[in-house]
This record gives C-alpha cells, structure tokens and sequence, in this order.
C-alpha cells in the first residue's frame, strides 16, 4: 500500500516553488542550475550569493515554521555518505538537481540515465538499510 | 552587476524555500520512499516527478531552450558517479540541495555531511579537471 505523509497541496506547492528556482536562474542568467556544479566555484561572487540565497531561506523557513529536522544516524555515515555525494555529483557532472530538475524538465537524455542510476541505487540501499 | 547578484540570489532563495516547503530536506522524507516499507510514502516521487514536470513545461514554455547543446556523454565516470551518488543519498538521505537548505537546523551531523560532501566535489574535480555541465 501507498500513503502520503504530508499534505498533497505542500508537496505540489513546493514542487512549484522548485522548478521555479530552476527557471528563474535561467530565464536571467542563461545558467543551469546544479547545486553541486554550482559548490565548484564558490570564489565566484554569483555562485557565492546563490547559496546566501539559499541559507536564508532555510533561516526563514526554519523561524516562521518551527519545524526541526533531525540528522540522527552515527557522525561517521554522514562522513563517509556526505564524501561518496560529493565525489559521485562530480563525476556525474551533476546530481538530483541538476540532471533531475533541470536535466529531465529539458529532457537532456543522458540525465535520464544518470537520474535512474541515482534512484535505482538510493532504493537498493533502503532497502538494504530498512 | 548588482541585477546579476540579485538574480542568482532570489534563484537560490527560491530553490531552497521550495525544498522546504515539500520537506524533502528531511531524510525521513527520502526515507519513507526508498526502504519501499509497506505502506510505501509517496512523498518524494510526488515532489520529483510535480517538480520535473513544472520544470518542464517551464523550460518549454518560458525560455528559449531548443537551441541550448546538451552533453550526451555517457561514460564508466559517469555510471560509476551516479551510482555513488545514489549509494551515499541512499544512506544518509541527503544530497547537495536538500542538505543546504536544510542548514538552519545546526545539526553537527548536517555540518559534517556538507563538509565532506564539499571535498568529495573539490577533489574530484582538481583530479579530473573537467568543465562541469
């Protein structure tokens, strides 16, 4: 069986909110937006201010909404997972965001693979984890 | 120049609103789709796929993108890439995005993913010196 945990016109909503990110970096500045493409060159003023956008809307969400997330596995998970991430994305020239998002939203064939990779992979280990 | 900042900071504001706003930046959320345990919550594959099709249709319709090249390499680098990708997004239930924009929590354990995340990027690129698409 299915179920949805949280309210269907948040999930929709946020998903809008999402793409519109996407777009809006590329309607004005011609540039796909990868988060870790981006995190390449963060001695570049626009990649930097890009994340201060980032960071406040978090700061934001976070007071006016209270909600607290909690990141409770061993500190050597996110050691080890948090590396595997980063060495992946760069690899692949891109991860969930840029080959999903944006990739498959501009039907860029090669983001299919890697996007199907990407979730094929994330599901063997849930499962293997669950 | 000041249009510029503006437009990569409202682009980054925006993204991330909208990664909290769908709550895909808690693992729990990445979680309770890919353990596939009955009941299976929909919530990831709902936000993904809504998200891909706004994007979609916002490309189309939007910007003028037909003209754009996309990079149609796929090598073992990349396969190999985008699975280690999936294994650590798959264990932690993070990936580059969702962990940023969930930063305001000041969770240690957030702090040490994107470090590491960040060397993992950092080093991989000074050793494969590639352009990044």
């Amino acid at each position: 069986m299915i179920e949805i945990q949280h309210p269907i016109l948040n999930l929709i909503l946020g998903s809008f909110i999402i793409a519109a990110g996407a777009i809006i970096l590329y309607r004005s500045q011609k540039k796909f937006l990868g988060v870790s493409g981006l995190l390449k060159k963060l001695h570049q003023l626009d990649q930097l201010v890009f994340f201060a956008g980032m960071i406040m809307a978090s700061l934001l969400f976070k007071n006016i909404t209270g909600i607290e997330i909690s990141f409770s596995q061993e500190t050597v998970i996110y050691i080890f997972s948090g590396l595997i991430v980063g060495i992946g994305a760069a690899l692949a020239n891109g991860c969930t965001s840029g080959h999903g998002i944006v990739g498959l939203g501009r039907v860029n064939p090669r983001s299919f693979i890697a996007i199907g990779l990407m979730f094929g992979t994330a599901i063997l280990m849930g499962v293997f984890n669950a | 120049m000041l249009k510029k900042m503006s437009n990569f900071f409202i682009s980054g504001f925006i993204f991330s609103l909208g990664l909290n706003v769908a709550q895909v930046n808690n693992p729990e959320t990445i979680f309770g789709f890919i353990k596939l345990q009955n009941p299976i919550q929909m919530d990831l594959l709902i936000v993904f796929g809504s998200a891909v099709l706004f994007s979609f249709l916002g490309f189309k319709y939007l910007t003028q993108i037909h003209h754009e090249a996309k990079s149609t390499l796929v090598n073992k680098k990349f396969i190999l890439g985008s699975i280690l990708f999936g294994a650590g997004w798959g264990i932690s239930g993070l990936c580059p995005g969702t962990a940023i924009s969930a930063i305001a929590n000041l969770d240690l354990n957030l702090l040490v993913f994107i470090l590491s995340m960040m060397v993992g990027i950092l080093l991989t690129d000074y050793f494969f010196n590639k352009e990044c698409s």
